[in-house]
């Protein structure tokens, strides 16, 4: 009796490992996880094409965006003495006034709700800002900018195209041409740490 | 005696099973890191200093793709001129050709200054493609075309953009500018052409790290709270003007690089 116990107890625990070790490979199949899965997962049908989780970030993202850099631009206008400064804080706040408009009006087409705050991060942002004097206002200030959009920009490129959605489609040209002018801007004040930038260190 | 037998069979089992186990942790995993290290040591290790800032891998990867997107897309748009069924194709065609011969003509100026080697063929890929182009018949062309190009330009769109934001390179810099007007413009006008499909490229291009969910979907049949607008709270002097234009219209105008020289390689097409 013990050994048929014993024996029953050994068979049980080879079923259970083998069913253990297989059953990674039946998930595999559409594993959550998986870019494809994942897409289909989060994606609802509208009149303009499916959207996905990732057209829903960029949505989101380019709202945030405006919620926090337009205080920061007036921050330089007030705050800088640099006169290219001011010129980026110019094209900042007529490229963000001009995206908002458009995602307000994607997400109103969509029935997407938009934040209305900044996040925590780009509020921390903003009061390293405020905290910075003279020319380390200037440095603060166009790094922190310089780097948050430099990380959209190629996020901005990957929607572009995937997205199956024609409304997402446009922003995304729209945003990709705005992005591209702020960095632009923003590395002519001449405060840009490339190193920094490239290692990701800001 | 048959007991036994089969106690030593399920007791190697077991053993074999711990040991299959065990094996990633105790041993393959070290290797791995080291495989990672040796990758990221490889891009670390190339970068070469030059007047006008250090060069990288990533760099050097983007001027190569540059050159080769015009060593392909230029007999693309060629062949299409000649094989176009409507007017927007050939619109497409022609953009192809103007953008790839001006981006062909900057990427040879800045390879000649930075000493990259550039090829001069299309790679396996790009002749691949370019037979199933030829290949493929006239009712099926358009789709073929389009589909082709549409991906390719889709895939280096966002590698450019990760390009401009990390170069510390200032030649490299402007290149990548440009390659991002240039290649939304292709993407715009190619998309014009009706005949691509854009489930096809979706699917052809998520990457394992896509979310899971993402901000909430909208319900359907709610409406979503009204966002008030994101403005200054003062009245700033503001002067610049907007960047996007015209729906479906990229702007490529930019200065005519400086003229080339003999160091800078033949044209991409002869004659163009």
């Amino acid at each position: 009796m013990r050994r048929i116990n014993g024996s029953l107890i050994a068979s049980l625990a080879l079923v259970v490992t083998v069913g253990a070790l297989a059953f990674p490979v039946w998930s595999y199949a559409d594993r959550s996880g998986t870019g494809q899965a994942n897409m289909s997962a989060s994606m609802v049908n509208t009149k303009w094409g499916p959207l996905t989780a990732s057209d829903r970030d960029l949505i989101e993202r380019v709202r945030l965006a405006g919620l926090w850099e337009l205080p920061a631009a007036e921050m330089a206008m007030k705050k800088s003495n640099s006169a290219a400064v001011k010129e980026a804080a110019d094209h900042l706040i007529v490229g963000h006034e001009d995206l908002d408009k458009r995602v307000r009006t994607v997400a109103t087409q969509m029935g997407i709700t938009l934040p209305n705050q900044p996040n925590a991060q780009q509020q921390g942002w903003l009061q390293q800002m405020q905290a910075a004097q003279g020319d380390e206002f200037d440095k603060t200030w166009a790094n922190l900018l310089r780097s948050a959009h430099g990380k959209i920009f190629p996020a901005i490129g990957a929607v572009r195209n995937q997205t199956q959605n024609t409304l997402v489609r446009q922003l995304a040209s729209d945003t990709n041409q705005t992005v591209l002018d702020h960095i632009t801007v923003l590395e002519k004040t001449g405060a840009v740490d490339f190193d920094a930038i490239a290692n990701g260190t800001i | 005696m048959r007991r036994s037998k089969g106690s030593v069979l399920v007791a190697l089992a077991i053993a074999g099973t711990l040991g299959a186990l065990a094996y990633p942790v105790v041993y393959s995993y070290p290797n791995r890191n080291a495989a990672a290290d040796a990758a990221a040591a490889a891009l670390q290790g190339e970068t070469v200093t030059t007047q006008w800032g250090p060069l990288t891998p990533a760099d050097k990867d983007l001027i190569i793709r540059v050159r080769l997107a015009g060593l392909w897309e230029l007999p693309a748009g060629q062949q299409a001129l000649e094989r176009a069924t409507s007017p927007a194709m050939k619109e497409a065609a022609n953009h192809l050709i103007v953008g790839h011969n001006d981006l062909d003509k900057r990427v040879r100026i800045i390879a000649a200054k930075l000493g990259v080697t550039l090829p001069n063929q299309p790679n396996a890929d790009q002749q691949g493609w370019l037979d199933q182009m030829t290949a493929a018949s006239d009712a099926e062309y358009p789709q073929v075309w389009a589909q082709l190009l549409r991906s390719a330009h889709g895939k280096i769109f966002p590698a450019i953009a990760t390009v401009r934001n990390q170069t510390r390179n200032t030649l490299v810099r402007q290149l990548a500018s440009d390659a991002n007007q240039t290649v939304l413009d292709h993407i715009t006008i190619l998309e014009k052409t009706g005949a691509v499909d854009f489930e096809e490229i979706a699917n052809g291009s998520v990457s394992g790290t896509a979310s899971p969910s993402g901000p909430p979907p909208p319900v359907p049949g709610q409406l979503a709270p009204s966002a008030p607008a994101a403005r200054p709270s003062t009245n700033p002097d503001v002067q610049s003007t907007p960047s996007p234009t015209t729906p479906g219209l990229i702007p490529t105008g930019r200065p005519d690089p400086e003229e080339l020289n003999d160091d800078q390689g033949e044209p991409a097409v002869a004659g163009q």
